[in-house]
């Protein structure tokens, strides 16, 4: 049906269409009309029996109360001025019919279903049925019939004038679509014909000329842009054609197309020049058997079947052939099938490319290439070697190095740092926690912290730390570690190294204890020496009383004083008086000592003529001299003053020039003075029996006396020398040396502070 | 026969007991029912004040024996109904209705001396109870019971009936 209207004429769509829609609206209308009338009819037809039927019931209550039939009926016979109440009854309570009434002679008949209480439609009639009630007796049933026939007729006539009104409406509608049509079906079948015009003769610059300001404007102005479009599309498609046009003829490859018949329709110049002919167009209509001879042709057809019945390309197939001059030329050939809209394969198009100078080049990479693996393979085991090596050195020295990757928290190192750890190789994935369940305990706080300072400032750090491995054992390292930059500027890596210093560690450790030890003897023995220094000290004045009792009264024995004494006495006392001058000196030079290393002895700085002071040793020990025959002198130019102790300043020197008469036999002793900037030197100088190289370093040690002759017939208590090098040293500030040869004389030289400062510059604890 | 089977149905409806002797004898059945029914048609002008309606049948009749029945079942306008047998005039004491049986129509003015009949309704059953001045008396017409109204009695005691009820009377000698 909807097909059949769709193939109609647009006029004839569009008269149909007005018809149609006017038609059923005014049908809709009239049987609304129609449906409405009846229904309110029924209505009030309906409600004009209720009304009646209740006035008659009450008015037939008292006939029912006392069976007066005669009443009731009365009563129904007020239904004759209501013309269309046909019939009434009433009946009692127990269903007997008690009261009729019939507007024509003629007694209607009631079903059993009539006398339920309520409406009841049935024909041309309505009847209605109501209870009788009073004082809550049920009195019977009053019932009520309308005849509505009369009605109904007029329904039908007025339905009829309906359809006729109907008929005129459709008529006249026609008409007005009939004209109407024309100004939407005459545009829309312009332009129908126009696009048939231009289907025909193919002119696209065709446009409709006319100014609609509807949608068939739009519908115009969308065929002209339509034809727009085209033009602008043809005008592309020709020159995409001519530049198709173009490749084919100017590719240096051969281009052909074959249709199914394996004739040429297609060749571009390469194609022409390859087979010496004068141009492309030439080649359509040709097949193989005029470019090849019998057999190639018939190999190419047969291979040309298969690809139009497997509908499959044969792509990059490589060809070897000979040319005209015998060389060997390479040729890639592809070939494809051609098909039209409707994929039905018509053809193939072919494609041949000379490959002969790649194929060459790449004969020569290949050699390049095998070289390159030699060289490579070559380079690897260098590397290997290499990495071997330096693995070697690595457990030589315990020496491992590592990578930390900070982003991704991994961490792999050297098979030496492995070893260091005691752990597997391979790549760690958690690298810190890993790292730091490894770190002693005690050591975790000072070696995070030293990491995460290296990488907040972006320096070096170095820490040792105990590790324990995962077999418990315990080690000690040297880490090293410093952080690496990715391009951006940020701390990407941590590499480093690990130092296995357990051994030097337990050394160090070992050396530190042991010094230790030493110094806390060495503490030890000073105390005892001060302890010995102060008992010396104490005791002194103890030794020496009786002493000086002794050398006194020998003195005055030797003296006569104490009546005569023969000459063997003389000799006896005269070595008591020796010795105990001796052991006083000894006792002196002991206890001087004493206080110089108990620090009791005073320093008392005077202004000193240094010639009186010179003067005054000399001739003290002028007598000794003059007994061994030696000459003494002063050879000096200056005679300075200077301000230091005069007592022991003196000392020293008597020391120095008893030495040199102690120790020369002959010869002089010359005492020189030399004036420096701050300094006096004063020089002692034998010809006495000199000091060997390898005694000079003990001389001025206590109690060392030299191996020689002398020793014996000398005496010398062995403090001398260094009495004298402490109070130089310790008491004047000044200093004491010796250069001496062995067999020809020494010399001894104190230096001095012209000023003394008080300060002890040497020894100074 | 379509007569008696109204009455039993009427009489089932009110006093179903008796239905058995509704068709033994349907003329006092149905009398009694009337009786009944005209208390829905007569006012009672006076206020009374009493919680019973008193219907009194003097002399010997079956009709009191179905008002007994009727007075179990129902009511007056809210008051119970209560039923009094009087043997003779003297022992008539005053009541809404006053039945009089036929053989004792004759001592209607007794009745009369003895009580005013204010406010009572008098029924009868035999002719001449309405000359006597009763109120209503009930006729059988064609085999119908029928009653007639004595309107001047009716004002006289102080009763109205309903244009209903004077509509179905059948009109008096008078």
């Amino acid at each position: 049906m909807i097909k059949q209207f769709q193939n109609l004429k647009l006029r004839t769509k569009l008269i149909l269409i007005q018809v149609l829609t006017s038609g059923l609206l005014l049908f809709l209308f009239a049987a609304y009309f129609v449906v409405h009338e009846f229904q309110e009819y029924r209505i009030n037809s309906v409600n004009q029996l209720k009304t009646s039927s209740q006035i008659l019931a009450s008015n037939s209550v008292s006939s029912l109360y006392f069976l007066d039939t005669q009443a009731a009926e009365k009563v129904l016979s007020s239904l004759t001025t209501q013309s269309n109440i046909s019939n009434a009854w009433i009946h009692d309570s127990s269903g007997q019919l008690f009261a009729s009434y019939s507007q024509v002679e003629k007694q209607d008949v009631l079903t059993q279903e009539d006398l339920i209480s309520g409406e009841h439609f049935s024909g041309n009639f309505i009847t209605y049925t109501r209870d009788v009630i009073n004082d809550g007796d049920m009195l019977g049933k009053l019932t009520m019939r309308l005849d509505a026939s009369g009605r109904w007729e007029s329904l039908v006539s007025n339905s009829a004038i309906a359809g006729l009104l109907l008929l005129i409406g459709l008529i006249l509608s026609y008409i007005l679509s009939a004209n109407t049509q024309k100004s939407i079906s005459y545009p829309i079948l312009k332009l129908a014909k126009t696009i048939q015009h231009v289907s025909d003769s193919g002119e696209y610059s065709i446009r409709v000329n006319e100014k609609l300001e509807d949608e068939t404007g739009t519908l115009y102005r969308g065929f002209n842009g339509l034809m727009v479009q085209i033009a602008k599309r043809e005008k592309e498609l020709e020159e995409q054609h001519q530049l198709l046009q173009l490749v084919i003829k100017t590719i240096p490859d051969i281009v052909y197309a074959k249709d199914l018949d394996h004739k040429f329709v297609l060749g571009n110049q390469s194609f022409a020049e390859r087979y010496g002919l004068d141009s492309p167009d030439e080649i359509i209509g040709k097949t193989d058997f005029d470019l090849y001879s019998e057999a190639e042709a018939k190999a190419f057809h047969a291979a040309e079947d298969v690809i139009f019945t497997t509908k499959q390309p044969q792509i990059n197939r490589l060809d070897s052939t000979m040319d005209s001059e015998g060389n060997e030329r390479w040729k890639l050939k592809s070939k494809y099938v051609i098909r039209n809209s409707q994929d039905t394969v018509i053809g193939l198009l072919g494609y041949s490319q000379d490959i002969t100078e790649i194929k060459a080049a790449e004969r020569e990479l290949e050699m390049y290439r095998d070289n390159l693996e030699e060289l490579v393979t070559e380079r690897t085991n260098e590397l290997e070697k290499t990495r071997a090596s330096l693995a070697r050195a690595q457990e030589i020295a315990h020496l491992g190095n590592w990578d930390w990757d900070i982003i991704e928290n991994t961490l792999s190192g050297s098979d030496e740092a492995y070893n260091i750890y005691g752990i597997k190789y391979g790549l760690i994935n958690k690298g810190s926690e890993t790292f730091m369940r490894l770190v002693h305990p005690e050591d975790q706080t000072t070696v995070q912290k030293a990491i995460d300072e290296s990488i907040s400032t972006k320096t070096p750090y170095r820490i040792d730390h105990r590790v324990i491995r995962p077999d418990g054992s315990q080690r000690t390292v040297q880490q090293q570690g410093e952080v690496l930059l990715d391009e951006h500027g940020k701390v990407a890596h941590m590499v480093g190294t690990v130092l296995d210093i357990t051994e030097q560690h337990q050394i160090e450790q070992e050396l530190k204890s042991a010094k230790e030890a030493a110094e806390a003897a060495n503490l030890h023995l000073m105390e005892l020496d001060n302890l010995k220094s102060m008992f010396i000290a104490s005791m002194s004045h103890e030794l020496r009383t009786p002493l000086n009792s002794i050398i006194g009264f020998t003195g005055m024995m030797l003296q006569g004083i104490s009546g005569e004494i023969n000459e063997r006495q003389t000799d006896n006392l005269q070595r008591v008086y020796q010795s105990g001058k001796h052991l006083l000196s000894l006792i002196s030079d002991i206890i001087d000592i004493s206080k110089i290393e108990a620090g009791r002895i005073d320093v008392f700085p005077q202004n000193i003529s240094l010639g009186d002071l010179i003067n005054e040793a000399v001739t003290t020990i002028q007598p000794e001299a003059a007994k061994k025959g030696l000459t003494v002198t002063i050879a000096s130019s200056t005679w300075p003053e200077i301000e230091s102790d005069r007592k022991r300043l003196l000392q020293c020197v008597l020391n120095l020039l008893s030495n040199a008469v102690k120790y020369s036999e002959q010869g002089k002793i010359q005492v020189n003075i030399t004036e420096l900037e701050h300094l006096v030197e004063i020089s002692v100088c034998d010809t006495g029996i000199g000091i060997s190289e390898s005694d000079l370093p003990i001389l001025f040690e206590a109690f060392e006396r030299l191996e020689s002759h002398l020793r014996i017939i000398s005496g010398g208590t062995g403090l001398g020398l260094y009495l004298t090098k402490k109070i130089i040293q310790e008491l004047l500030n000044g200093d004491v040396s010796v250069r001496s040869t062995l067999g020809e004389g020494s010399t001894f030289t104190l230096s001095v502070p012209r000023k003394y400062s008080g300060l002890r510059s040497v020894n100074d604890e | 026969m379509n007569r008696i089977l109204t009455v039993c149905s009427m009489i089932f409806l009110y006093v179903s007991s008796v239905t058995l002797v509704a068709q033994t004898n349907p003329e006092s059945a149905l009398k009694a029912v009337f009786l009944y029914n005209f208390t829905k048609f007569v006012s009672w002008n006076e206020v009374d004040s009493s919680d019973a309606f008193l219907i009194g049948v003097l002399g010997e009749t079956e009709v009191a024996d179905y008002l007994e029945d009727i007075a179990m079942k129902k009511d007056v306008e809210g008051k119970r109904i209560v039923i009094y047998r009087f043997d003779k005039p003297v022992d008539v004491t005053p009541c809404n209705i006053l039945f009089f049986s036929a053989d004792q129509m004759y001592e209607m003015p007794q009745v009369l001396d003895k009580l005013n009949l204010n406010n009572t309704l008098s029924v009868g059953e035999t002719r001449g109870f309405i000359k006597l001045g009763g109120a209503i008396n009930f006729v059988v017409e064609s085999g119908l019971i029928r009653f007639e109204i004595n309107r001047k009695a009716m004002d006289q005691v102080g009763l109205t009936a309903s244009a209903e009820l004077l509509k179905l009377a059948t009109p008096t000698d008078e």
